[in-house]
C-alpha cells in the first residue's frame, strides 16, 4: 500500500470518528438569557442562536406562558449551518390590564432523529420578563457590594427600580452587621425615582478588619418598605506572622519552633499550618518544616509549633522563610537567624517596605526654605546696621 | 525722563560698542617714502632696485612706512614676524624668511597677529610691504616691480557669539544638534571643532570646515539616553588663531509612555466571556519597565466589585479574578506609569457582556435493550449511560424537561413506569435542595428537573438518570420515548 493511500485512509477514519463524535452530543447555544421590558403596548426583542456542532442543525421555535399569544416570530422551524449564528428578531403585543410582572419563554430545540428507546433532546430557553405597573407603589432593587480590602472603604450600591405607578422619594438605610449579629454601621440616604425608571444609590463603609459580614439595606417609601439582604466578605490580612522562637536550642538535637500568628479576621481559621522552609543564605534548602495544623479563633493570638532535626545542621547564618496558607489567602514572612551551638538568634527581616517618594523633596524643600531664611535675615541685619 | 533717556542711550551705545568693537577690522597700510610719521620697517637705498637696510639704520633716506589702527612695531620679538632677511644690517640684498642664508631680521610685530607671506600677488586683505627680485640675493623695490611680493596682514581670531542645543527639552528619541554662531572678519575658511561629550567623556569630535555663520552639528541619531548630561563645546581655528570656546548641556529627559492602544475586548463589541483579557500595548523611549493603571466601570447598572480600579499591573493584559455582571455594558480605559511620569489615558473603551446559555447533552441516546414484562431497569449503574448535561454557557440555568410521547403503550406518562432523577456529576454542580434529586415520574408537561446547574468549568455537569419499567400487559415492539431538557436562566 504506498503512502498517500495511507495517508487518505486516515483522514477518512479521522473523518469517520469525528463525525461520530460530533453525533453523539446534541448541544444548542442562545442568548440573551432573559428580555426584560417595562410595558408598552407593542415591544421589539431578539436572541441569537448559535449551532454548536460541527454538523447542521434544524431548530424549532416555539413559545410558553401567559404571553405566548402575544409573542410573534416569523419563523416556527430554522436551519442552521456548523457553528452558525442567527439573529432572530421578535415583536410583542402584550395584553393590557396586567399588574406587577409577567413572565413568558421562547423555546429554541434542537430537532434529532434518534432511534434508541429514550432519547434526549436539547432545548435553551430565553426569559421574557415584561414589568407592568404595580397598581400601588411599589420598588423593585438589587444590591451589589465592592469590598477589594479592608484597607479600603466598602461600596454598597443598590439599584432601586419603581415598578409603582407614581414617582416615589425613597429612604435608603444600609446596616452592616458582624458575624454575632452585633451592628456595626449604619448609614442613610434618600432618592427619587420616578415611575418606570430606574435609579443607583451607594453608600461607602470603612471596615476596620477583614472578615465576614451582613448586609441589611431598608428602602423606604410611600405606603412600602423593602428589605435587601447579602452577606459578604471583606479580605486583606487575615492572619499575621508576628515572631518566632526556638527555646531550649541544643546544635545537633531537635529543636520546637514556636511560630507567633495573630488572627486579624472575625473568622474563624480552620486547619492553620505553617511551612517553613530553613536555607542558607545563598537559597540552599537544609530543612523543610510543618507545624501541626490548629485553629485560630477570631481576632486570636496563638502559636504554631513545629519540630527541627538539627542533627546535620551546622553553626551559620540561615534564613527561616515562614508561609502560612489560611484558604481565604497567604501569608508569609523572612527571618534571618544565626544558629549557634546552644541559641538560634533571629533578626526580622522586613519582607516589604514601602519608601514615600515625597520624602526626599521634602527635605529638598526644608533645606531650601531655611537657606532663604538665613539669607533674608542677614540681609535685614545688613540693612538694619546700614539704617543705624 | 530726559536724563533717564539719555542714560539709556548710553548705555545701548557701549553695549553695541563692546558688541562690535571686535568685528572692526584692523587695516595695516603700508608706502615707501622718505617722510614716515609712522613705524618704518625697513630702510631702502631706491624706491626701486634698492639694497635696505634695518630700521635702526640711518643710511637710506627711503622708508618702508606702515600705518595701522592697531599697535604695530619693527622690533623682533616672541609676537613678530620676519618679512624679510638681511645679508647686513646696511647696504644689503635681502631673501625671503623661509630661506636661511642671511641672519638679519626686519621683523613687524604686534598686539594682535600679523602674518606674512611671499606670493606674486597679494589677496585682497592683504597688504603688500615691498616686492624683491627673488627669494634670495635679492633687490628690493615697490610692490609694482617686482615679482615676489611681501604680503601681511593683521589676523583676527574667528569669535563664536553663541551656542546652542536643539531641542530643547530633549528626549531619547530627540536628534540633538549643536548650533553655533561664528563670524571671522577676515573671512577666511574655518575649521571648527565639534565636541560632543557625554558627562565628561568625550563621545566624539568632528571638524565641519566653514567660512562662518550660522554652523550646525548634529549628534548621532538617539544615542542619548534618559538622565544623561550631553555637552556640546566648540571652538574655530582660521589657520591662525584660535577663537574663544563655548559649550551649552543639556540633560536628556524622561519620555513618559506612549497613550495606550487598547486591543480587547473590542471596542462596541459583545462578548460572553465574563473574566474577559483585558490587553494594550504601550511604549516607552527610554524602556522603563512599564506598570499599568486601569478603570473598569459598569454604566448604568450595578455589579459586585465595580468599579474597579488597579494600579499595579505589571504587565500589558489583565484577566480579572471575578466574574463580571452579564446583560451589562462595561467601561475601561488604562494609563501606562514608567516611575516618573504617567501616559495619557487611554480611550474608553466599551463592551456588552450577554448571558449566553450553552447546554450539551453527552449520550443523548439511551438504549436499555430487551426488557422483559414486569421488570425494570435504570441507568444508575450506568448501564446504560445516563444523560450527561454540561452547561457550557456563562450563567447558572435551570433545566425543565419534558416527554414529548409515552415510552409504554400501555402506560402512560406521570405514572411510576417511566421516571427520572437528577444528581451531580460533579460535586457542587447543582443545587441539590431544590432539585429533583428522587425518582419521579415522566411527564408531558415541562417541570423542573435541575435547579441551579453552575456554568464553572469545575463543577458545570449534571446526571439525569432514567428508570424504566415494563407493564404487565405491554405487548412487543420497539419502545421508544423522547425527552426535552431545556435550559433557562435560573
Amino acid at each position: 500500500m504506498n503512502k498517500s493511500l495511507k495517508k487518505g485512509m486516515r483522514i477518512i477514519l479521522m473523518l469517520i470518528i469525528l463525525s461520530l463524535i460530533s453525533q453523539i452530543v446534541h448541544a444548542l447555544a442562545m442568548g440573551p438569557s432573559k428580555q426584560e421590558f417595562v410595558y408598552k403596548p407593542s415591544l421589539k426583542g431578539y436572541l441569537i442562536v448559535q449551532n454548536t456542532k460541527d454538523i447542521e442543525q434544524r431548530v424549532l421555535i416555539t413559545k410558553e406562558g401567559e404571553l405566548s399569544e402575544a409573542i410573534h416570530i416569523d419563523k416556527a422551524l430554522i436551519t442552521l449551518k456548523p457553528h452558525e449564528k442567527k439573529r432572530i428578531e421578535y415583536v410583542i403585543k402584550p395584553p393590557r390590564n396586567k399588574t406587577g410582572i409577567v413572565k413568558s419563554r421562547i423555546l429554541l430545540i434542537e430537532m434529532t432523529d434518534s432511534g434508541s428507546m429514550v432519547n434526549a433532546r436539547v432545548g435553551v430557553a430565553q426569559q421574557i420578563i415584561i414589568k407592568y405597573p404595580y397598581p400601588d407603589n411599589y420598588i423593585d432593587g438589587k444590591i451589589a457590594i465592592s469590598a477589594p480590602s479592608y484597607k479600603q472603604p466598602v461600596t454598597f450600591s443598590i439599584s432601586l427600580t419603581n415598578l409603582g405607578r407614581n414617582d416615589l422619594n425613597t429612604s435608603i438605610e444600609f446596616i452592616v452587621k458582624g458575624p454575632t449579629n452585633q451592628e456595626i454601621y449604619r448609614g442613610e440616604t434618600t432618592s427619587f425615582v420616578r415611575k418606570g425608571e430606574t435609579v443607583i444609590a451607594s453608600q461607602r463603609w470603612q471596615p476596620t478588619n477583614p472578615g465576614n459580614y451582613y448586609l441589611e439595606v431598608f428602602v423606604r417609601y410611600k405606603g412600602g418598605v423593602r428589605k435587601f439582604e447579602r452577606t459578604f466578605h471583606v479580605p486583606g490580612d487575615e492572619l499575621i506572622v508576628k515572631n518566632i522562637a526556638i527555646k531550649n536550642f541544643r546544635l545537633g538535637g531537635i529543636a520546637r519552633i514556636d511560630i507567633d500568628v495573630e488572627s486579624n479576621t472575625n473568622v474563624v481559621l480552620r486547619n492553620i499550618f505553617a511551612v517553613i522552609n530553613i536555607t542558607t543564605l545563598d537559597g540552599r534548602t537544609i530543612s523543610t518544616i510543618k507545624t501541626t495544623p490548629i485553629t485560630v479563633k477570631p481576632f486570636e493570638k496563638t502559636v504554631l509549633q513545629g519540630y527541627w532535626d538539627t542533627s546535620n545542621v551546622e553553626q551559620g547564618n540561615y534564613l527561616f522563610n515562614v508561609f502560612i496558607d489560611y484558604g481565604i489567602d497567604s501569608t508569609s514572612k523572612v527571618f534571618k537567624a544565626f544558629v549557634s551551638l546552644d541559641k538560634v538568634s533571629f533578626n526580622n527581616l522586613p519582607t516589604g517596605r514601602v519608601i514615600s517618594k515625597s520624602s526626599n523633596s521634602l527635605i529638598a524643600l526644608l533645606i531650601a526654605i531655611v537657606i532663604i531664611l538665613i539669607a533674608l535675615n542677614i540681609y535685614w541685619l545688613i540693612y538694619l546696621k546700614k539704617k543705624s | 525722563m530726559g536724563f533717564k533717556k539719555k542714560t539709556y542711550l548710553v548705555i545701548l551705545l557701549l553695549i553695541a560698542m563692546a558688541f562690535f568693537s571686535h568685528l572692526v577690522s584692523s587695516d595695516l597700510s603700508c608706502e615707501i617714502t622718505t617722510t614716515c610719521n609712522a613705524i618704518d620697517l625697513l630702510h631702502l637705498s631706491n624706491i626701486t632696485n634698492a639694497h635696505a637696510e634695518l630700521p635702526n639704520q640711518t643710511f637710506y633716506s627711503y622708508k618702508l612706512c606702515c600705518n595701522s589702527s592697531t599697535y604695530i612695531n619693527n622690533s623682533c620679538g616672541p609676537n613678530s614676524v620676519t618679512f624679510l632677511k638681511l645679508w647686513n644690517i646696511t647696504n644689503s640684498h635681502v631673501e625671503v624668511s623661509t630661506q636661511n642664508n642671511y641672519n638679519y631680521n626686519a621683523c613687524i610685530s604686534s598686539d594682535t597677529t600679523i602674518s606674512c607671506e611671499v606670493l606674486n600677488e597679494c589677496l585682497t586683505n592683504q597688504t603688500c610691504l615691498v616686492s624683491i627680485s627673488n627669494t634670495t640675493n635679492a633687490h628690493v623695490g615697490n610692490c609694482s616691480e617686482y615679482p615676489y611680493k611681501i604680503c601681511c596682514f593683521h589676523n583676527s581670531p574667528p569669535v563664536i557669539h553663541s551656542i546652542e542645543i536643539n531641542p530643547r527639552p530633549a528626549y531619547t528619541d530627540s536628534n540633538l544638534s549643536c548650533t553655533v554662531n561664528i563670524t571671522d572678519i577676515d573671512n577666511q575658511e574655518l575649521q571648527i571643532n565639534f565636541s560632543w561629550y557625554n558627562g565628561t567623556n568625550l563621545y566624539t569630535s568632528e571638524i565641519v570646515q566653514s567660512y562662518g555663520g550660522i554652523i550646525t552639528h548634529n549628534l548621532t541619531n538617539e544615542i542619548q539616553q534618559k538622565n544623561e548630561n550631553w555637552t556640546c563645546k566648540v571652538k574655530a581655528f582660521d589657520g591662525y588663531q584660535y577663537s574663544n570656546e563655548l559649550n551649552t548641556s543639556i540633560v536628556i529627559n524622561n519620555s513618559k509612555p506612549t497613550k495606550p492602544e487598547l486591543l480587547t475586548p473590542l471596542n462596541d463589541s459583545t462578548i460572553t466571556n465574563r473574566t474577559p483579557l483585558f490587553s494594550w500595548s504601550s511604549s516607552d523611549k527610554d524602556n522603563d519597565t512599564l506598570t499599568y493603571e486601569f478603570n473598569l466601570t459598569i454604566i448604568n447598572n450595578i455589579c459586585d466589585n465595580l468599579p474597579y480600579y488597579n494600579s499595579s499591573i505589571n504587565s500589558n493584559s489583565f484577566t480579572p479574578s471575578f466574574n463580571l455582571c452579564v446583560d451589562s455594558t462595561y467601561e475601561w480605559r488604562v494609563r501606562a506609569f514608567d516611575g516618573e511620569e504617567y501616559s495619557d489615558w487611554s480611550d474608553i473603551y466599551n463592551f456588552t457582556i450577554m448571558s449566553w446559555i450553552n447546554i450539551t447533552i453527552v449520550n443523548p441516546e439511551m438504549d436499555f435493550g430487551t426488557i422483559q414484562i414486569g421488570s425494570s431497569d435504570d441507568t444508575t449503574d450506568n448501564s446504560p449511560e445516563p444523560f450527561i448535561i454540561v452547561n457550557n454557557g456563562n450563567i447558572e440555568v435551570n433545566i425543565t424537561s419534558r416527554a414529548e410521547s409515552q415510552l409504554w403503550e400501555r402506560a402512560p406518562l406521570n405514572t411510576s413506569f417511566f421516571m427520572y432523577k437528577a444528581n451531580d456529576n460533579e460535586s457542587g454542580s447543582i443545587n441539590l435542595s431544590t432539585s429533583i434529586t428522587q425518582w419521579v415520574n415522566v411527564s408531558d408537561t415541562y417541570q423542573h428537573l435541575i435547579n441551579e446547574l453552575d456554568w464553572e468549568d469545575i463543577h458545570d455537569t449534571a446526571r439525569v438518570d432514567v428508570y424504566v419499567e415494563s407493564p404487565l400487559d405491554e405487548p412487543p415492539g420497539l419502545k421508544q420515548a423522547n425527552l426535552t431538557f431545556i435550559g433557562g436562566a435560573s
